[in-house]
């Protein structure tokens, strides 16, 4: 298991948060905010570009062949800069279709990032229930994951999934459906008949999600495992832990030296332990928040019975740790860290919306506890 | 669950000797301790230099030999009714500022003129003690690190304390396969969501320490030099284990602190750990200065010499 950065994923690191500074990402949420959703700035031909697209496709298919921690890394850069970006989508997409020999003509524009696809997530069953479930539109209740049935024509698929991150403007659609009861991967053509994508954004602008409605939607039936299956939502559970973290890195890094500088009773902020403990807290988040992203980094490729547990506790601990990050970076700024100009109000947008997508982090956390049950009978 | 029979000694003491110690010392003492045939403890708080280490008041005075004389009292000492040695921060100059006029010395519990008297905790148990030294005779080559640098040693000794206690949790039992286990046996508890939620959120934080805990071992075996920030993680513990142990004995009831039980001593362990090698609040502290690069607090005490310190707090009251 990898403990530190290799020096190509330093460099992975550092060419990503380069390639990332030439945007100003912050202004355009907030103008999107505003309601100009053409301020912000298309990230797909510079994602192209770094070879991000590709990051999980084999290098045969014109991929770069990296795993998890690597896509990981790049999402922390786009988290530290809140930037638009439809890699939580593509890349657990992408890795499915790379487990699948039936898929495998459909990776080659993937990788170099000229077709884009979105993962349409859907959970696998947990130690309470045999159901693989998605996101319901609201309410506690799960919905059911999409049916697939055969007939003479081919595979076609039904179901509703919502809030599913970068669906709009996918070529391809790529998750799980139920054929005779049992979870197959499906491959499904935006463009085709049947296929339903309604664009919309919550409360941060930044996060392009869409309601995907399927009906009879002709689908290519993939032959990836089901734990590949499964391990795709736990992959985007990763992704987002990572994307998480690099903005409570980017919140933190502004609040300490906003702390150093607003003085007040003669002395800065920072000096007084309430608030040099609040921001403590943050870093203590934080760190906890990287060691699990080594773990569940290493344990998608190195030990998968553990993923969906490392992938599970990453999220939980990173999508608490933004939450703290972002009221805590309100607070430390005074009355203007709650003004719009700010950018605080940007993290917190991101975290009160992160929070609730894929599962949400009450959903990992229960998850945690789910496959600690799993353990604790096998033991 | 066995561990290091002696994690004081081995996890911290023993590396401040490796760090300052004389050739002789490391030679005379480092295998035995390793070996667990000497158990050592560390006599470093006072009663009125806890947080504030450097305002201990044990003095040490130098003989016309080069031997020294050691009179005081230190409390919380681990181990000490088993020890045969420990390592001691005193006072050898009160003429200048606090940090500048200690010396650390290994003291032999078995000398004339100590004596150890253990201190009841929250279980009953007397794992700790005070410590009484009554002009107790020590050694010239007693000394570790140089006299007049006993503060530069003790933080050596307090950083690898930090890493012992990150790292050394997963063998004192505080870790999320256990815990789980004590809910996963009954079958309301691990169906109710509540519980569960309780439980990831422990078990997470958990799961990241002992991951920062493999972090640490890796930048140990490059030589790289453990930070503050390994306070981070005795934080995460501690509080962690406290709130294990508040949702297992929700779940299983008042036979939980049943004496004889594992639960009771650890619920009644922990409010003092978190204390121990450290208050929460000073690591707090010294993360958010050293780490995070924020301005300290005033102190009123900087720069005088230790001899006036004590008049001006007695002159306050």
């Amino acid at each position: 298991m990898n403990l530190s950065l290799s020096d190509e994923q330093v460099f992975l690191r550092e060419a990503a948060r380069g390639t990332l500074s030439r945007f100003k990402t912050f202004e355009a949420n907030r103008e999107a905010l505003d309601g100009n959703s053409e301020a912000l700035p298309d990230l797909w031909p510079a994602a192209k570009e770094a070879g991000w697209p590709g990051l999980l496709i084999a290098e045969q298919h014109g991929g770069a062949g990296l795993d998890a921690f690597d896509a990981m890394l790049v999402l922390g850069e786009c988290g530290r800069v809140l930037a638009p970006i439809a890699l939580l989508g593509h890349l657990p997409a992408s890795a499915i279709l790379n487990d699948s020999p039936a898929g495998a003509s459909l990776l080659e524009p993937l990788a170099s990032g000229e077709r884009r696809a979105a993962y349409l997530p859907v959970s696998p069953p947990d130690d309470l229930s045999q159901k693989w479930t998605v996101d319901p539109a609201s309410g506690l209740q799960r919905g059911d994951a999409p049916t697939a049935s055969a007939s003479a024509d081919g595979v076609s698929v039904s179901g509703k999934l919502a809030f599913v991150p970068d669906a709009p403007g996918a070529d391809l659609l790529v998750g799980v459906a139920l054929l005779d009861g049992k979870p197959v991967g499906i491959a499904i053509e935006a463009s085709a008949s049947g296929v339903s994508v309604e664009a919309t954004t919550r409360y941060d602008a930044s996060r392009s999600l869409g309601h995907v409605v399927l009906e009879n939607a002709p689908a290519i039936v993939l032959d990836a495992s089901e734990q590949s299956l499964a391990s795709a939502w736990y992959l985007a559970q990763s992704l987002l832990a990572a994307e998480s973290l690099g903005s409570v890195e980017t919140a933190l890094d502004v609040s300490v030296e906003y702390a150093k500088e607003r003085h007040t009773f003669g002395r800065a902020i920072g000096s007084y332990q309430a608030v040099k403990h609040s921001l403590t807290e943050v870093l203590r988040q934080l760190d906890n928040g990287r060691s699990l992203l080594y773990y569940a980094g290493w344990a998608r490729g190195g030990a998968p019975g553990e993923f969906p547990l490392a992938a599970s506790a990453a999220r939980s601990v990173a999508g608490r740790a933004l939450d703290t990050a972002s009221r805590t970076m309100i607070s430390v700024h005074g009355g203007t860290g709650a003004t719009w100009e700010h950018d605080a109000p940007l993290y917190f947008r991101r975290a009160q919306l992160s929070r609730r997508l894929l599962g949400g982090t009450a959903g990992a956390t229960d998850r945690v506890a789910g496959e600690l049950m799993l353990q604790a009978d096998a033991a | 669950m066995p561990g290091i029979l002696d994690a004081i000694g081995v996890g911290m003491l023993g590396p401040t000797i490796i760090a300052h110690g004389t050739d002789q010392q490391k030679t005379r003492y480092l295998g035995p301790m390793l070996h667990g045939d000497e158990v050592w403890c560390q006599l470093f708080s006072e009663p009125a230099a806890g947080s504030d280490l450097a305002a201990v008041q044990a003095r040490a005075r130098l003989q016309a030999d080069g031997s020294w004389r050691l009179s005081g009292q230190k409390v919380w000492t681990t181990n000490a009714q088993f020890a045969s040695y420990g390592l001691l921060l005193a006072r050898t100059d009160s003429d200048v500022p606090k940090h500048k006029g200690l010396t650390m010395f290994i003291v032999p519990l078995d000398a004339q003129g100590v004596t150890v008297r253990g201190l009841r905790q929250i279980s009953g148990e007397a794992e700790f003690n005070e410590v009484f030294f009554d002009d107790v005779a020590i050694d010239a080559d007693a000394v570790v690190g140089g006299v007049g640098n006993g503060w530069g040693t003790a933080l050596t000794t307090l950083m690898f304390e930090r890493v012992t206690i990150g790292l050394g949790s997963e063998g004192m039992g505080y870790n999320s396969n256990r815990f789980a286990q004590a809910i996963a046996q009954d079958p309301d508890a691990r169906n109710d969501h509540q519980v569960r939620h309780a439980l990831g959120e422990i078990a997470s934080e958990l799961l990241a320490v002992r991951f920062t805990g493999y972090r640490t071992l890796s930048a140990l075996q490059k030589g790289q030099v453990p930070g503050p920030e390994s306070g981070l993680a005795k934080i995460t513990i501690v509080s962690g284990a406290i709130k294990a142990g508040d949702l297992i004995a929700d779940v299983l009831g008042p036979d939980a602190l049943a004496e004889d039980g594992e639960w009771a001593y650890m619920i009644s362990f922990l409010p003092g750990l978190k204390s121990a090698g450290g208050t929460e609040e000073i690591l707090r502290n010294t993360i958010g200065e050293r780490v995070l690069g924020l301005p300290p607090a005033p102190r009123l005490d900087k720069g005088i010499p230790f001899s006036e310190l004590r008049s001006k707090e007695t002159a306050a009251a």
